[in-house]
């Protein structure tokens, strides 16, 4: 009888044995996902850096006259002109902080410069101008943004801003700007043939058209 | 008045330099930025303006011509800093409209209006001594004749 119960003692041990064994060779110890990569610097530009002649836009995401240039003459130029690789337009943030009716203008830089981080400027950018007068207004800056990215996306846009991964570059362009003696926005820049000229920020399309016809011509 | 006709024409040989080295469509878009005239007129305008504003210059430091110089500095001059005074907003950040005076990236401002009032004000009293010694001279010619004599047509 002890004979017998230490065999089957011994064989539901085995067993038991057997089953840790098997499911060990049945089930891989997971392995960790991969931590996601450190985005790299923002990229604000549109078009071909081949391109003869480049654009740069200083400019507020809440200043109405930056939304009319940005509906009125950049969304026709990057058909116009980005698309066929004649120009290159460079974002640069100038947020006006301390007037009043821009206190959301460094929110909505930050959000734009690290959606750029991750290769989502454009449609960040549209949605900041189309949106203008709905988050100046509300503060809804996330909401808006939020509205263009996947859940994913805005997630990662959101770490950022709020951990302060973003703030040197718009301090960067800012100082940039102020250097430049930038002292309201738009302020437009365009360099063609090795000379860079003012334009001037409220100017209508057929104008500037004109002008950047000009400079191809040349 | 010399020194005062020689620095004006001085300013105007200068702003007309400045807007003929460059596009004269840089020109037309700050004209047009203005908004006082339609787009075709503003362009036409930037055509013209840095000619006349360099043929007015070289008339004032030459001393020629000086009642038609200085009257067509002067009503050119009223018609800029008229312009400026419509478009200047003292607190504003936001499309800044250029003076357009000697090229862009001059916003109209107080030192902008009060430098072209100056230079307003200097071709105005240039204007006015050009006809106050135009009729001295003809006052003079007149004096000069014998009494008696008619005056020869």
């Amino acid at each position: 009888m002890r004979i017998r119960t230490w065999g089957v003692l011994a064989a539901a041990l085995a067993l038991a044995a057997t089953a840790a064994g098997a499911g060990g060779r049945q089930t891989r110890p997971q392995a960790k996902p991969a931590a996601e990569a450190e985005p790299g610097p923002p990229v604000k530009t549109l078009g071909s850096p081949t391109a003869p002649i480049e654009m740069e836009i200083f400019s507020d995401y809440s200043c109405p006259v930056c939304r009319s240039f940005y509906l009125g003459a950049v969304r026709p130029m990057m058909e116009d002109y980005v698309a066929a690789g004649k120009l290159r337009i460079i974002h640069r943030d100038f947020p006006l902080t301390g007037v009043p009716g821009h206190e959301h203008s460094r929110q909505a830089a930050l959000y734009e410069t690290a959606a750029a981080r991750i290769g989502k400027f454009e449609e960040v950018d549209a949605a900041l101008y189309d949106k203008q007068a709905v988050w100046v207004r509300d503060g809804s800056v996330d909401a808006v943004v939020a509205a263009v990215l996947s859940p994913r996306d805005i997630k990662r846009v959101r770490e950022m801003v709020e951990s302060g991964k973003v703030d040197s570059y718009v301090d960067q362009e800012k100082a940039l700007g102020t250097a430049r003696r930038v002292n309201s926005t738009p302020t437009i820049y365009v360099t063609s043939h090795g000379r860079t000229e003012l334009v001037p920020g409220n100017v209508s399309y057929s104008l500037l058209r004109r002008y950047l016809d000009e400079q191809l011509q040349k | 008045m010399t020194g005062g006709r020689v620095l004006l024409g001085g300013v105007f040989v200068y702003a007309a330099y400045t807007k003929l080295r460059t596009s004269f469509l840089l020109f037309a878009m700050a004209i047009d930025a203005y908004k006082v005239m339609p787009e075709w007129m503003a362009v036409g305008a930037a055509h013209v303006l840095p000619w006349v504003e360099l043929a007015l210059g070289v008339a004032l430091i030459a001393g020629i011509w000086l009642r038609l110089t200085s009257t067509a500095a002067t009503a050119l001059l009223a018609v800029f800093f008229t312009a400026m005074v419509h478009a200047y907003q003292p607190e504003a950040k936001e499309g800044l409209i250029s003076c357009g005076c000697f090229g862009l990236g001059e916003p109209i401002s107080g030192r902008t209006l009060t430098r072209d009032g100056a230079l307003l004000a200097l071709s105005a009293a240039l204007m006015m001594a050009a006809y106050y010694a135009a009729r001295r001279r003809r006052l003079g010619n007149v004096a000069a004749v014998p009494a008696g004599n008619p005056v020869a047509p």
